[in-house]
């Protein structure tokens, strides 16, 4: 059991690279959820941590968001690059149970789908499509009726005149946002996302999804992907959107 | 006095000594201070620790164990069986992941044991010559325990994910295991058909909606319920009503849905591959662990192959499975559902096997 924060155990495994404290953050039989696939175990976990630490070394580590179970952070390399990951975990007595981590930039060999998925993508709406997003904030409503619904004049009212926006391949204010999303409703004329978890901190607030789609070319996937805003009263001033 | 469940709990926890007893728990032996530790520990000890001769004193004389592919007994099958996965993966970690029990010390506890292995492949067995690979798979066993000795045990593994780190097919293998094991002219193996006669025997059920209960009050209801409804009566719609929107699914080789789409899905897929095929809940137990009640349901599925579908064409093959699910409920909802069963067994059923 740890008294640590999730920043602090971060900190201590990705700054001070103390994975002796590793068997005290994790339990033995905690579960990591990333690229589509699970990872069994504090011992498969740990590996992934190593790798990291081979990746990132000399590469600066920095904690840009977090509360108690949701932490936004960032590795720098020496020529400016950037990893940007969020990490959504749950704690059992202290220690992560589970955990669900999500990059910027995606791995370039993509999401692993070893069966074709099932079903509809958003169930049981047929021809009356999205509902009512019910048990998350306004504001992830409106996102779920950007996202969803199509609705793209909520962007005015949901944006800050100056927001500023990161996502997979695109980055800028709320011209190129709007356009990442129309890119995407085009490629996939077919797509719902059902939200996780939402957790809010400070003027901040998390979302974690995940994004059911079937491409104009007939193609079926399911990303998982996280969002960690920060707010000005009702509106967005600053969004990370990664998925894995 | 009552168990003391896994939630928060790491190994090393788990495995120091534990004190007094905390659970009646008549004939076992010291070391065991309830359920839980009981099958924990003695997992630990006699595979990891490799003390396979505990097994004589843990395992019934006679001790039946329930697997799809058909019944083994006794504990010197047991032991030969330990040995020879031990010999293939001798490095072999049973992660136990959940525990799930019920009853008590004078009917017998039963247990429902979700463990997932990493292990090597480096003897030959039952998989064919080592190959060096890794593996990474999830049994649940399903044991009825009494004074010290588990006496009667359902084990479903997920051997399609084995198949499938080991660079194989399940599809291949179980096809392979049916030429080697074909039905014969007057049909599948005697202890299948019966299987499949008591299932498909149950009564037809009358349609109603009732409400779902709290799975948290009571469990039992709930599970039947489930599928009496969602599964018997072909009501996918219900899905909706007990599983959380973003509930997640692990199935046999590395499947994973989320939501109620992909789950009903599943269901659908599984059931439109026999028009009448009916499954049978076999036993239910539940446990509060932290804020979740974490349900086990060992479940049998039985019907003709005699539409195309999620295991290709239809081969009017009659299928049996047998499955067991473990499902962490929240607020009233599955949130998180594990189910295993061994889909080599049913591809070599599939294939004309017995």
């Amino acid at each position: 059991m740890t008294t640590m924060t999730l920043v602090e155990m971060l900190t201590d495994l990705y700054a001070n690279e103390n994975i002796g404290a590793f068997e005290s953050l994790y339990l033995h039989r905690a579960i990591r959820r990333c690229r589509g696939e699970l990872v069994f175990g504090r011992d498969a976990i740990r590996q992934q941590i190593l790798a990291d630490l081979v990746q990132f070394s000399g590469w600066h580590f920095k904690v840009n968001a977090s509360t108690e179970e949701f932490a936004d952070v960032a590795w720098w390399s020496p020529d400016g690059s950037a990893v940007r990951r969020h990490y959504w975990i749950k704690l059992e007595n202290g220690r992560i149970a589970s955990e669900a981590i999500l990059s910027s930039p995606p791995h370039p060999e993509g999401v692993r789908h070893h069966h074709p998925l099932l079903g509809e993508l958003d169930s049981g709406k047929g021809q009356l499509g999205p509902t009512e997003l019910a048990g998350f904030s306004a504001i992830a409503q409106k996102l779920h009726k950007i996202w969803n619904r199509r609705s793209i004049a909520i962007f005015a009212d949901l944006y800050h005149d100056g927001a500023r926006w990161s996502g997979p391949g695109s980055e800028g204010g709320t011209q190129e946002l709007k356009a990442w999303w129309l890119q995407h409703f085009l490629a996939y004329p077919s797509s719902h996302i059902t939200f996780e978890r939402e957790l809010t901190f400070g003027n901040g607030l998390a979302l974690q999804w995940q994004w059911a789609r079937i491409g104009s070319n007939g193609q079926r996937d399911r990303i998982a992907g996280s969002t960690c805003l920060q707010l000005d009263g009702d509106k967005i001033i600053q969004e990370v959107l990664v998925t894995d | 006095m009552s168990a003391l469940g896994l939630y928060g709990r790491d190994i090393a926890e788990l495995l120091a000594p534990q004190g007094a007893r905390r659970q009646p728990l008549h004939g076992f032996d010291d070391i065991y201070v309830d359920i839980v530790d009981y099958i924990i520990r003695c997992t630990h000890r006699i595979w990891e620790e490799k003390d396979i001769g505990l097994i004589t004193t843990h395992y019934g004389a006679n001790c039946p164990i329930h697997l799809m592919s058909g019944d083994v007994s006794g504990v010197e099958g047991v032991i030969a069986g330990t040995l020879k996965t031990l010999n293939s993966f001798p490095d072999r970690t049973l992660v136990g992941e959940a525990v799930i029990w019920s009853g008590n010390e004078r009917d017998g506890y039963h247990s429902s044991h979700r463990i997932t292995s990493h292990a090597t492949h480096q003897g030959d067995g039952e998989f064919g010559p080592a190959t060096g690979r890794s593996v990474c798979f999830t049994t649940i066993a399903d044991c009825l325990c009494l004074e010290n000795r588990i006496i009667e045990e359902w084990l479903v593994r997920d051997n399609a994910k084995i198949a499938r780190d080991l660079g194989f097919s399940a599809r291949a293998l179980g096809e392979a295991q049916a030429k080697l094991s074909p039905a014969s002219s007057s049909g599948i193996a005697t202890w299948r058909q019966k299987q499949m006669d008591d299932i498909l025997s149950q009564d037809a059920l009358d349609f109603a909606t009732p409400a779902f209960p709290d799975p948290a009050k009571a469990a039992e209801e709930f599970v039947h319920l489930v599928f009496q409804q969602i599964w018997n009566l072909r009501r996918l719609s219900r899905v909706r009503e007990v599983y959380a929107a973003h509930a997640h699914w692990a199935g046999p080789d590395a499947r994973l849905l989320f939501g109620h789409g992909e789950i009903a899905g599943w269901i659908g897929a599984l059931v439109s591959m026999s028009k009448g095929a009916k499954v049978r809940v076999d036993h239910v137990g539940s446990v509060t662990e932290g804020p979740y009640t974490d349900i086990a349901v060992r479940w049998s599925f039985a019907g003709l192959h005699d539409s195309t579908g999620l295991y290709g064409p239809a081969s009017g093959a009659p299928l049996y499975i047998l499955a067991v699910s473990h499902w962490r409920t929240l607020n009233g909802v599955i949130v998180e559902e594990t189910t295993i069963f061994d889909e080599i067994t049913l591809w070599h059923q599939i294939s004309g096997g017995a």
